[in-house]
């Protein structure tokens, strides 16, 4: 039986796991759920992943939630070049698993609010961007750069070294959040990140731009859409 | 002499997570026992272990790491325990989703019962004692008991077959998931909140399973000697009443 993938690209973790199985050529029967249609709240969906997430993975009835899992699980299982998640070499394995949990509560979360405050919340309530609550936010992304920056990537060209892994592939989505709210400064100010961020992406594509068309599209209708919400671009 | 220190604080659930999976694996290590009340953690000398400033950490000859999901899933690669990060290929990603779901999944709901408690306990008797706003709490409640019940659910049945229970979240073998999920559970125990997960029969007979794996391993004792400074905590405040079951 084949894989299943369920997903939306609008969420990060759907587009990094996507861009990853088109990257590596997995076959899989793409199975999109349309978190603004609320689809995955149906019944069916409910009884795949309680949790009412995306992204989810069904490998032949064994099913996985948790895009640090499985992008681990994937490397394991089709065998995929060492550099995704190295198996010998434990000090890098461990960077990259360092940055995959350090990523959760800091550029995950700090990104993702600044894009839920921006856009989905003031559509939903349809009402004006709360500006304390983007700018409480974004005032903690330059920590969040500066230690991407200095720690996971220091001299390196990818945060576990000469190659790119499953740590930058989640890294560079869940910056890119911040794109098509315009606040892509946050990162393109630091020379080092952004060097990384582009690297990555031109070692991704053409899949990473397949992957990321919904993120370019969001940006071009915030233009609009954006000052009606009260964003200053 | 080992090659392993440990940097960690017995209060922080992570760094007995960290702390009980060395003993229970028989690892060697050295111990570097920091009092975060003291903020030891903030100091030049720990920064350049830790930028970030938190405990866990660990120092491997001259590789530091941070993140406890990643300093249990490296240790016991590095020291031959590989089983304890999953014996096939299925369980590794089972373990892996806990690591990773864990944060938000049970971290979170276990603190926001803890930390309000704790302090409504703390500042008993003083002029201005904090109580708990009971919307808050009783939110804060219903969020822990639906993520133990998912845990219960997700975690302690088997792959395939949901109905059937595994014993640990690594199967029949214990996991580094299983270590870190029993000490963000009995957190709650120092602030008179242990019904959360005793109330539930398989989750109450996974802890005691997962405790003796850890005395088994470490010898007895072990348990007492990690708990202790939680079991101050309790015993210290243990007159307040503010607290609502």
């Amino acid at each position: 039986m084949a894989l299943k993938y369920y997903y939306d690209l609008m969420s990060q973790p759907s587009r990094a796991i996507y861009i990853f199985l088109k990257a590596n050529k997995i076959n899989f029967v793409p199975k999109p759920v349309a978190l603004r249609k609320g689809e995955h709240f149906n019944d069916e969906f409910k009884k795949l992943n309680p949790w009412q997430k995306v992204p989810v993975l069904d490998d032949d009835g064994f099913v996985l939630t948790e895009s640090v899992a499985m992008l681990r699980y994937l490397t394991s299982k089709f065998k995929l070049a060492d550099h995704w998640y190295p198996q010998n070499d434990l000090m890098k394995q461990a960077r990259i698993e360092e940055y995959l949990h350090w990523q959760h509560l800091n550029t995950r979360m700090q990104c993702a609010m600044v894009f839920q405050q921006k856009l989905i919340m003031p559509v939903a309530r349809q009402a004006q961007i709360d500006e304390k609550k983007v700018q409480r936010f974004k005032a903690e992304i330059p920590k969040v750069i500066n230690h991407i920056d200095q720690y996971f990537l220091g001299d390196n060209k990818f945060i576990a070294g000469d190659e790119i892994s499953v740590a930058d592939i989640l890294g560079v989505c869940e910056l890119m959040q911040l794109y098509p709210v315009y606040e892509e400064q946050l990162y393109t100010s630091n020379d080092k990140v952004k060097a990384w961020m582009e690297r990555v992406r031109q070692t991704l594509n053409p899949h990473f731009d397949e992957g990321s068309a919904i993120v370019y599209r969001t940006r071009k209708a915030y233009e609009k859409l954006g000052p009606t919400l009260g964003a200053k671009l | 002499m080992s090659d392993i220190t440990l940097y960690f604080d017995l209060l922080s659930q992570p760094s007995r997570a960290v702390y009980l999976f060395l003993k229970a694996a028989k690892i060697p290590f050295k111990e570097n026992n920091m009092d975060l009340m003291k903020e030891e953690h903030k100091k030049p000398e720990y920064l350049q272990i830790n930028p970030a400033g938190q405990v866990p950490a660990v120092k491997v000859g001259d590789f530091c790491l941070t993140e406890s999901a990643a300093i249990l899933k490296y240790l016991a690669s590095l020291k031959g325990k590989k089983d304890w990060n999953g014996k096939t290929v299925e369980y590794e990603a089972r373990i892996d989703q806990y690591l990773s779901w864990q944060q938000s999944g049970m971290r979170k709901p276990c603190i926001e019962v803890f930390i309000p408690t704790l302090i409504n306990k703390i500042t008993f008797g003083l002029f201005i004692q904090k109580n708990i706003d009971p919307k808050q709490a009783e939110d804060a409640k219903k969020a822990l008991e639906v993520a133990i019940c998912q845990f219960e659910d997700r975690y302690l049945k088997s792959l395939t077959d949901k109905k059937t229970k595994i014993k640990f979240i690594g199967g029949s073998h214990i996991s580094v998931a299983d270590i870190l999920a029993y000490c963000e559970l009995y957190q709650l125990s120092a602030v008179g909140k242990e019904g959360f997960y005793k109330k539930s029969p398989a989750v109450k007979q996974w802890m005691a399973d997962v405790e003796k794996e850890i005395e088994n391993g470490g010898g007895k004792g072990t348990l007492e000697k990690a708990n202790k400074r939680l079991c101050e905590v309790k015993e210290k405040f243990a007159a307040a009443d503010g607290a609502k079951k």
